[in-house]
């Protein structure tokens, strides 16, 4: 838990510190995760949207990949603010797993995920019918 | 719009967090969240009566007051209760809440294994998907060894749905990084893989796919190799086809991320020697590499996805150097100077990266004409070092680094020496090593070889690093006609009234060894040389002040005049409270007093060091140039203490045994294990430090030298070490020492401990440092169990059935062993030996019987002497697995004895 706060505040001060306009989306800090890693981030107005990888993973790629995210989100909130990640949460938790697992990525096509997340959401409502 | 999920668990929840948000300060948010906590404990008692809607609510809280970052300790059987539910609702939140709040712990892990199981083998795909992903996320030992064969069932299940297997093939990677044995290469590539690859329509499924490729081929590239014209055909078709599904096209790009993960996966095999596929694959890449040119990027995102494929296919065409020919490299070297002008941060930034990496295969392949190609560039790269964003800078910098070769390296050196007046912060301890390997590696030039490192340590002392100047007394001592030159030079650095406390160790030290020079050269009296050390005094640190000391006994010996100065100096020192200090002026006060012969003896000037190895020779030679020499007369114990890893002349630290492979994230069972057996050895490991042991152990005492040595190139400083004992086992600690852990240098501290009555817990140690501002916190456990006071007591199979027997009605502990069968029975008896439990083997090999005492230094009123507490190991094995029984009189030391053989065996 502690390690946990401590990457949260370490990974926002770093972030939080960079300008937009002239920064790049990436930032090492060997301290933090060892110096095979590198922070990806993209800032979306009021949100930051995070990504921690090792250094052999396309950086681009997961800028594609944090686009994706906040497609997804954007159809599913309607032009998508903090608000709604703070209320929704569960929502957000369901959608990442669509999109990440186990750190590896695991769907980019937008379409798709917004249809898993409806099946899914299908299922729920079904209740208790499934498996027997 | 998607409205994704029923809000029904949301009153509540939202109630919840609208009182949370509207909290001020952090403290009332404590008290929100405690009240909450209690609440939730509460309902969470009675949970039968809850109705299933609250305990979703209640899991749903919990879940945001831990991603708050408050402890939850409680709640996590309720969560497996609803993942356990047949409801597909319930599950959901279970599931997901079970994922946040259960991390990587193991404990927990192994209560969900059941449900886990269940679900997988249930045909809903929609269980089997939630389990999938919550067994990939959590992973570790206990989900592996329980759930490996049922991950593997869906993913080689045939009638496994495409979006089922991508997720179960992740998994069985996730897995598989904790038990590498776990995928089977031939099985997985024709079962999953190629079917998958030559069925370009499922693209989830490829990318699932490429990337557990991308890491199990890395670890056995030769048994995938199968694979590798599938990709190419894959690559073929979506590069240069036009079979890709339209809904798979990212802003004009088809599929970046499968394009992405294709070519890591080429990149980890060499160029095809087979030439249809050299032919196809080299078409592939011009095609990628002239992408760019005709697209005139209107969106961030559509010239991203472009380049993420771009910068993948540069990096393939890098590693494969000299093979691919002169024009596709042109054509790189051209991509990247575009990229490293554009005013596009990002690909900036990537294009200084690529052209790191370019430099740095140019250098190795000796490609003149690619270095040439960058050089042209020097100056657009001098300008990215000044650039407002630090990861651009610290890119530059690199390249800078890279693209030095013996023709450029004054002109580079000299304008990152320039640099060193801007740089930033961060930025700053890189540069200074930077330009110190730079020098060292071209250090032909003597002189400005001298000139550049006492520069270095003028103007950015405190970013210098002590092996740094170290490396300068070597190249200097090993130099002979550098010797003069070096001492008037660094005479004259040492003129300023003051100077930097590093000027000052070296100045001493030259000017002590070499100041003669000057002297004979008639340039200075043996009077300005003391003089130009001694007027530093008042304000160096202490340990300065021992090299100072050394210097003038140096000088006092050659120049007899300085006898009354030097004299007076070692007199007012004799005194003083630095314990050191006042050793070495005592030492040297005698010594002058001695005949001049054993004078001379003692001060002899130091030998030529022997050259380290390699280039990076400035990063890793430490040649121990303080006055140690004196000392060490008579501290030779002492420095093989010292040395235990290795970090006194190796350029880095002795890696610890490769754990890694065969527990995942657990390696420090496996350090801890190996530790517990043998006197000496690594405890632990990570990026920062590696802390190793030395035990000696006498019946119930114990000492214990722990040593942590400092694995990076920076100061970690506050380094501290806490180690509380109990009534059972009283432990002593000596405070770490030194506090500071300079970089590749270590520290020490002891512990002692004394066994009171056997014990089952181990002691944990806690250490911490502070890392750029940042605190490090390091937990790993005492490497002391009841079996370290253990001594070994052997008798008669028959006689020890006999004990056994009669201890039968005490207390029994029994454990299965899963791992270890009758076939590694010798390995068994070894372990059992070196934990003194004089193990024998029975006649047919299948039963192991071992009998040891605890001592421990209780006093037994009847007896009068130390009590001691007998322990009996008996381990039956059979082919693949094997049982462990411990018999003691006292629980603790049954239930000690039994965990340590386990652990200890785990890592058989």
């Amino acid at each position: 838990m502690d390690r946990q706060k401590h990457i949260l505040q370490s990974i926002y001060r770093l972030v939080s510190t960079r300008a937009d306009e002239n920064c790049c989306c990436f930032v090492e800090d060997d301290s933090l995760f060892g110096p095979d890693h590198k922070i990806i981030y993209r800032h979306f107005a009021t949100l930051y949207f995070i990504f921690v990888a090792d250094s052999a993973e396309s950086e681009l790629g997961v800028l594609d990949l944090i686009q994706v995210f906040v497609q997804v989100l954007d159809s599913c909130f309607e032009n998508v603010c903090e608000l709604d990640l703070i209320y929704h949460f569960d929502r957000v938790n369901y959608i990442l797993d669509e999109i990440v697992m186990a750190g590896m990525v695991l769907e980019t096509n937008a379409d798709l995920i917004l249809e898993a997340i409806k099946e899914t959401k299908k299922l729920e409502q079904e209740g208790s019918t499934f498996g027997f | 719009m998607v409205d994704a999920f029923v809000p029904s668990t949301k009153r509540g929840l939202r109630k919840f967090i609208n009182d949370v948000r509207g909290c001020n300060t952090l403290q009332d948010e404590q008290v929100r969240v405690r009240k909450e906590l209690a609440n939730i404990r509460q309902k969470f008692a009675n949970a039968k009566a809850l109705k299933a809607y609250d305990r979703k609510k209640y899991a749903w809280k919990l879940v945001y007051i831990y991603m708050l970052g408050h402890e939850v300790e409680f709640g996590h059987m309720e969560v497996i209760n609803l993942a356990s539910s047949k409801n597909n609702s319930e599950k959901l939140v279970g599931y997901v809440a079970m994922g946040v709040l259960m991390g990587h712990d193991e404990d927990l892990a192994r209560l969900v294994i059941n449900t886990i199981r269940s679900d997988l083998v249930s045909g809903s795909a929609f269980a089997q998907r939630l389990a999938l992903t919550f067994t990939a996320n959590v992973g570790g030992h206990e989900l592996t060894q329980a759930l490996s064969a049922d991950v593997l069932r869906v993913l080689y299940l045939p009638e496994s749905k495409p979006s089922t297997r991508r997720k179960a093939t992740l998994c069985a990677l996730s897995l598989w990084r904790v038990n590498q044995d776990l995928i089977d290469p031939s099985e997985y590539l024709s079962v999953v893989a190629i079917p998958a690859l030559e069925q370009t329509f499922e693209m989830g499924l490829n990318l699932a796919v490429l990337g557990t490729l991308k890491s199990v081929a890395r670890a056995d590239p030769m048994a995938y190799q199968a694979v590798y014209p599938v990709v190419i055909r894959l690559l073929e078709k979506v590069v240069l086809g036009e079979s890709v599904p339209s809904t798979y096209s990212y802003h004009g790009v088809a599929c970046p991320l499968v394009q992405v993960r294709a070519l890591e996966v080429l990149a980890l095999y060499d160029f095809p020697t087979d030439a249809e596929l050299r032919k196809t694959l080299v078409h592939i890449l011009t095609k990628v590499l002239s992408c760019n040119d005709d697209i005139n990027p209107q969106s961030m995102n559509q010239s991203n996805a472009n380049n993420a494929v771009l910068v993948e296919a540069i990096n393939l065409v890098i590693q494969y150097g000299e093979q691919v020919d002169r024009e596709m490299m042109e054509k790189v070297v051209a991509i990247l100077v575009k990229f490293v002008r554009l005013s596009d941060a990002n690909v900036k930034y990537l294009g200084l990266a690529g052209m790191s990496k370019l430099a740095q295969m140019a250098q190795r392949e000796g490609l003149a004409s690619v270095l040439d190609m960058i050089r042209d560039h020097h100056h657009t790269v001098r300008q990215s070092l000044e650039d407002q964003d630090g990861s651009i800078r610290k890119r530059a910098l690199d390249l800078m680094f890279s693209m030095c070769d013996k023709g450029n390296a004054h002109e580079i050196v000299g304008e990152l020496v320039e640099y060193l007046k801007t740089v930033s912060y961060n930025l700053k301890a890189d540069t200074v090593r930077k330009i110190a390997i730079l020098c060292d590696r071209f250090s032909d030039d003597r002189p400005w070889y001298v000139d550049t490192i006492l520069h270095l340590i003028a103007t950015a002392g405190d970013f210098v690093p002590e092996d740094m100047w170290h490396r300068l007394v070597q190249v200097v001592t090993n130099n002979e006609d550098t010797k003069a030159y070096a001492a008037a030079a660094v005479y004259k650095m040492m003129q300023p009234s003051h100077v930097h406390e590093t000027t000052i160790r070296v100045g001493s030290y030259l000017l002590g060894e070499f100041g003669y020079f000057l002297v004979e050269g008639n340039q200075q009296s043996a009077q300005d040389l003391f003089d130009a050390i001694n007027q530093h005094l008042d304000y160096a640190g202490n340990k300065t002040r021992a090299m100072m000391l050394h210097a003038y006994a140096k000088l006092v010996l050659l120049y007899p005049q300085l006898h009354e100065d030097v004299t007076l100096v070692m007199d007012a020192f004799r005194d003083s409270s630095d314990p050191e200090l006042q050793q070495r002026a005592c030492e040297y006060f005698a010594l002058a007093q001695q005949d001049r012969v054993r004078q001379q003896a003692v001060f002899e000037p130091m030998p030529a060091f022997p050259e380290a190895q390699g280039e990076e020779a400035a990063e890793t030679a430490r040649p121990n140039p303080t006055p140690e020499s004196v000392k060490a007369v008579d501290a030779q114990v002492e420095t093989q203490v010292e040395d235990l890893l290795n970090l006194a002349d190796k350029s880095s630290f002795t890696p610890a045994p490769e754990p890694e492979l065969k527990f995942g994230k657990e390696p420090r069972r496996v350090w801890l294990a190996n530790v517990l057996c043998e006197p000496k050895g690594v405890l632990f490991e990570d990026h920062f430090v590696q802390i190793g042991v030395q035990l000696q152990f006498q019946k119930a005492a114990g000492k214990l030298m722990f040593f942590v040595g400092n694995k990076t190139g920076w100061v970690l400083d506050q380094a501290l070490c806490t180690v509380l004992g109990n009534d059972a086992l009283e432990v002593v600690a000596q405070p770490l020492e030194p506090a500071v852990l300079q970089p590749r240098a270590q520290s020490r501290f002891s512990v002692a401990v004394t066994c009171h009555k056997p014990f089952a817990d181990r002691v944990p140690i806690k250490v911490s440092f502070q890392a750029n501002g940042q605190f490090e916190f390091i937990d790993v456990d005492l490497p002391v169990s009841v079996l370290s006071f253990a001594s070994p007591c052997s008798f008669p199979d028959a006689d020890f059935d006999q004990r056994w027997d009669a201890m039968g009605d005490r207390v029994q502990q029994t454990t299965p062993l899963d791992h270890v069968g009758l076939e590694r029975i010798d390995a068994v008896v070894a372990k059992l030996t070196a934990l003194k439990l004089a193990p024998t083997l029975s006649a047919d090999k299948r039963t192991l019987r071992g009998a040891t005492t605890i001592q421990t230094a209780t006093v037994n009123p009847k007896t009068g002497k130390p009590a001691v507490v007998g322990v009996l190991v008996r381990m039956t094995c059979v082919a693949g697995s094997s049982s462990l029984a411990v018999r003691a009189v006292n629980v603790a030391a049954a239930v000690g004895t039994l965990t340590t053989v386990k652990d200890v065996l785990l890592v058989l």
